[in-house]
């Protein structure tokens, strides 16, 4: 599992959880990867729209203006729960070698 | 100011390297993501790469921006040719037309309205456009009057020795061709970067180059079998029909 998916897992993981704005995502993510740059964290987002694993829709909070905001999909949740999967075995064979 | 500093140098790369309707939706994210960012220059480019890096990490595979440079470069073959042929000694002006048709479909073909865009009546012309087509119109009528001066000439007007007008009037058709390639070459990536519509410099500019190397070719051509007359119609037939594909192409682009 590349650190790629790891993002991408922590992306479909949040959404998950509920709708969020571009910038929030990429804070979150920032904060959780410093190394990773927000652009290839953003490059990731948009690859998710793309693949139609999440799906963007103009929302507005009570004060501010407009905003995107990003939302799982079907499809999107059965990603999460693969990459969950394959992230739950490789801990498990890490462990296995004796590596905590 | 440093993140409109980061947006604009990150709005022309994603414009130069990405499809129009994906570089707008990725300029309108980053605008919406940077709204406030009190992060200096140097802060942005540690967190989010240089706006080149950040516009690549889009286009993984490069596949689009490898489509746009070849669009580039077959558009370049087609004007550069003729344009090579004014600086050198090539007496043949058969091929310019098709070149000129084949320019002017293919640069129609690809900077074509997508269903998403206004009607042209909605939107104005791109501001800048017309002063460029004025010059490109002003290109023709230096390249007219280069021409009317080698006809007058040739009827015995006494300013000009005719060996000096031929070789004035070959300078007016490299200089006019030149400037008329070059100002296409831009139209063609200002309708990337902008607007669709600036492509109609380049078929204006394409027109021009081959009535160029027409005119170049005619004046320096041997055939000394025709007469004077029959001489001239040839040229004239070849620039009307030019003159018309060119104008029919350039208002086509336009719409």
């Amino acid at each position: 599992m590349l650190k790629k998916d790891l993002i991408t897992l922590c992306l479909l993981h949040l959404l998950s959880q509920g709708d969020e704005y571009g910038y929030e995502i990429l804070s979150r993510l920032h904060e959780a990867f410093p190394d990773t740059q927000e652009s290839a964290i953003y490059a990731l987002l948009r690859k998710l729209c793309k693949d139609g694993y999440s799906e963007s829709y103009q929302g507005r909070q009570s004060e501010g203006p407009p905003r995107k905001y990003y939302r799982l999909t079907p499809s999107g949740n059965r990603r999460r729960e693969f990459l969950l999967s394959e992230w739950r075995n490789m801990c498990r064979a890490i462990e296995a070698l004796g590596i905590e | 100011m440093e993140s409109s500093n980061y947006l604009r140098r990150l709005a022309w790369e994603a414009r130069w390297r990405l499809p129009k309707e994906e570089a707008e939706e990725i300029i309108a994210d980053y605008t919406e993501l940077l709204e406030g960012d009190s992060r200096s220059s140097k802060e942005l480019f540690r967190d989010l790469g240089t706006p080149r890096q950040a516009v690549r990490l889009l286009d993984e595979k490069d596949d689009a921006y490898r489509r746009w440079l070849a669009t580039l470069a077959v558009l370049t073959l087609y004007i550069g040719v003729p344009w090579v042929c004014l600086f050198t000694q090539n007496h043949h002006a058969n091929y310019a037309i098709f070149l000129l048709l084949l320019g002017a479909a293919s640069s129609i073909r690809w900077f074509r309205r997508t269903e998403q865009e206004n009607p042209p009546e909605k939107t104005p012309l791109p501001r800048g456009l017309r002063p460029l087509l004025a010059l490109q119109a002003a290109a023709v009528c230096v390249v007219i009057a280069g021409w009317s001066g080698i006809i007058a000439v040739l009827n015995g007007a006494g300013w000009i020795l005719p060996s000096q007008m031929g070789v004035l009037s070959a300078w007016i058709f490299r200089l006019a061709g030149t400037a008329a390639a070059g100002i296409g070459l831009f139209g063609v990536i200002r309708a990337r970067m902008s607007d669709r519509r600036w492509i109609t410099l380049y078929t204006f500019g394409m027109m021009t180059v081959v009535l160029c190397v027409q005119f170049l070719a005619h004046t320096s051509s041997m055939n000394l079998d025709e007469s004077l007359f029959a001489w001239h119609m040839l040229l004239l037939k070849r620039s009307v029909l030019t003159l018309a594909a060119g104008l029919i192409a350039s208002g086509v682009a336009i719409c």
